[in-house]
């Protein structure tokens, strides 16, 4: 048996069996986004790795994840194997008007929700590289709206247990708006205001891993002020890493296009190796013992017990 | 003595994957008795109401009609693997693609087929050799509305003329991927065996003689390029399946008026059945079973 497998494990059902009508069926996982309850009981059974992906409305977090999920689809990750997930059906709808069935004419994603704050994609995915079967994987697509809430509240955190359980925080800056001489400050500030009332909120802040994502980069490739804005986004990465750089277990950047316009190159590598930092830790021994020190860490900061 | 075993193994798979051509070709070919390593028929079950119809279908050259959605339709085969001496007693259920798309949608397998699957030897799982797995994202600019290529905004509200998406839009891969992660769910003992038939093998022969690298000759390699999450899921979670993977042309050709009558001119009916796995090349579509049942041997 390869290490890392988990014959003994709980199964990854997330609904408990129901019986449905008189004709007494077996229900299984609805395939949609899982709630907190059910991202509970995964978390009690194996080692997982929770990340939030935070960030100003429409600064494509959805469109990244979905494109995680098209890569395994389509079979162009390299360094991971896809081993399941409990929401294939939430994938879908997520890339559902990227696809030429839908009909959209362009490739645009859904924007996520704020009833969809505490909600979680699932993942788990084997290592092509060591062939471990990873820790499950949650991905909590924050919508920009609770971002600027908690922004201008400290105590909206309280309603934010993804941010306060997180392993890691994958913060993406609008590339659209740093190329705006308008917005770009905004949006900088934004971010930086966010990462600030995160070390004041959160437990453990060194052991959150971090990760700066200025998406939608095709904005500034393609701009004909691009050295200028390649410029301010360095600018950016080196305040944060002053301002941030101790602050965290670690601080990466990376620059994605995840969808770019036509003509523009994607940037697969850059969201794989996205991936790879997640699930770095091939045993979540580090997860696991970071836990247990902290209950803000368990499941107490879902509020569920 | 030997000994005789109730086994069942379940035909899983989206319509028009080719099932029921599998169970009605599988019945011709068991009447071969040339090659004690195959499995054949040693008896006729009592009830041939389904079956029966099916093969005189078959024999004609005839396209066979959609399965039932209404009733549970299968057969059981009395065979004799000879080398090994094995009997085996072997109900294989077939149920309409439709009923596996339900079971998608709804979530839910009924009791009855849970119990089945419990109780089953393995999946006969069936894909069709020209479908497409993998996502068919709109990435070429030709396909690209200009118009409404221009929005800059990477997202869309609903109020679009875009139907919103629906169980029944899911890709292929997903239900499929899915409904095998319910199978985990139901069945009691790991890993499950299970047979990946592409159906409609001899398209793949006749197209990659132009289309080489989207139809490469070799069962394992097909799935993987267009079935690659699928692929993936079967491979990494070995503590789960084992899996092997069958080109299998249970009709032998198509359905134009000249194709039937070429299959029709083909003087031992079983072999217009074609089956391909790894070097292996026949007509013995006992193969998935005898693999499933541990029968198979591999150098044979």
């Amino acid at each position: 048996m390869i290490d890392g497998d988990e014959s003994n494990a709980a199964p990854i059902e997330a609904e408990e069996v129901l019986e449905a009508g008189p004709a007494k069926d077996r229900v299984f996982h609805s395939g949609e986004k899982l709630a907190l309850e059910e991202c509970g009981r995964i978390m009690y059974a194996r080692p997982t790795c929770l990340v939030v992906c935070a960030g100003s409305g429409d600064s494509g977090k959805t469109t990244f994840i979905a494109r995680i999920r098209e890569m395994f689809a389509e079979g162009s990750f390299k360094e991971f194997h896809f081993a399941g997930s409990l929401t294939l059906c939430a994938f879908e709808r997520v890339s559902w008007l990227a696809t030429i069935t839908s009909g959209s004419g362009r490739p645009v994603t859904e924007r996520s929700h704020i009833r969809e704050k505490d909600e979680f994609f699932h993942l788990k995915a084997r290592s092509v590289c060591d062939g471990r079967l990873r820790s499950d994987l949650l991905l909590n697509d924050l919508p920009g709206e609770a971002i600027a809430s908690a922004l201008q509240h400290k105590d909206y955190f309280d309603e934010l247990p993804s941010v306060l359980r997180a392993d890691h925080l994958t913060l993406f800056l609008d590339s659209q708006r740093l190329a705006d001489f308008g917005e770009r400050h905004a949006e900088r500030d934004r971010a930086k205001q966010f990462l600030s009332r995160l070390q004041t909120v959160k437990h453990n802040c060194d052991s959150l891993d971090v990760t700066i994502v200025f998406s939608r980069w095709d904005y500034i490739t393609r701009d004909v002020q691009r050295s200028a804005h390649e410029a301010y986004a360095e600018t950016i990465e080196q305040d944060y890493r002053v301002r941030f750089g101790s602050a965290f277990h670690s601080l990466q950047f990376f620059r994605v296009a995840a969808r770019p316009g036509l003509s523009q190159d994607r940037t697969d590598d850059a969201i794989q190796s996205i991936f790879a930092r997640w699930l770095a830790d091939p045993d979540g021994i580090a997860l696991k013992a970071l836990r247990h020190p902290s209950p803000k860490r368990d499941f107490s900061s879902f509020g569920l017990r | 003595m030997s000994t005789t075993s109730e086994l069942d193994v379940v035909m899983l798979g989206l319509k028009g994957t080719g099932k029921t051509y599998f169970l009605t070709a599988l019945d011709v070919v068991l009447d071969d008795h040339s090659d004690p390593d195959r499995l054949e028929h040693i008896g006729m079950a009592d009830n041939l109401s389904y079956l029966q119809p099916l093969r005189e279908q078959w024999l004609r050259g005839d396209e066979l009609g959609r399965t039932s959605l209404q009733t549970q339709q299968g057969h059981q085969f009395i065979l004799r693997h000879a080398a090994s001496g094995t009997r085996v007693n072997l109900y294989v259920p077939d149920l309409a693609g439709e009923t596996f798309e339900r079971y998608f949608d709804t979530r839910t397998f009924p009791e009855e087929f849970c119990a089945t699957l419990k109780s089953s030897s393995g999946l006969l799982l069936f894909l069709h050799s020209e479908s497409e797995g993998r996502p068919e994202l709109l990435e070429a600019p030709s396909l690209m509305d200009e118009q409404a290529a221009s929005n800059t905004s990477p997202t869309s509200s609903t109020g679009s003329n875009v139907p919103p998406w629906s169980m029944e839009q899911a890709s292929r891969q997903c239900k499929v991927v899915d409904l095998l992660q319910f199978v985990e769910e139901v069945g009691s003992v790991k890993p499950v065996k299970v047979a990946v038939i592409l159906s409609a093998w001899d398209v793949v022969e006749r197209m990659r003689k132009e289309l080489a690298n989207d139809y490469p000759n070799d069962p394992d390699k097909l799935l993987a390029l267009r079935w690659p999450l699928l692929n993936q899921f079967l491979a990494t979670r070995s503590d789960l399946f084992t899996f092997r993977v069958f080109g299998v042309s249970a009709r032998g050709g198509g359905s134009t008026r000249e194709e039937i009558e070429r299959i029709k001119s083909i003087s031992n009916a079983s072999d217009r059945v074609r089956i391909v796995d790894g070097g292996h090349s026949s007509n013995d579509l006992s193969r998935p079973i005898r693999w499933i049942l541990g029968l198979l041997n591999d150098h044979g």
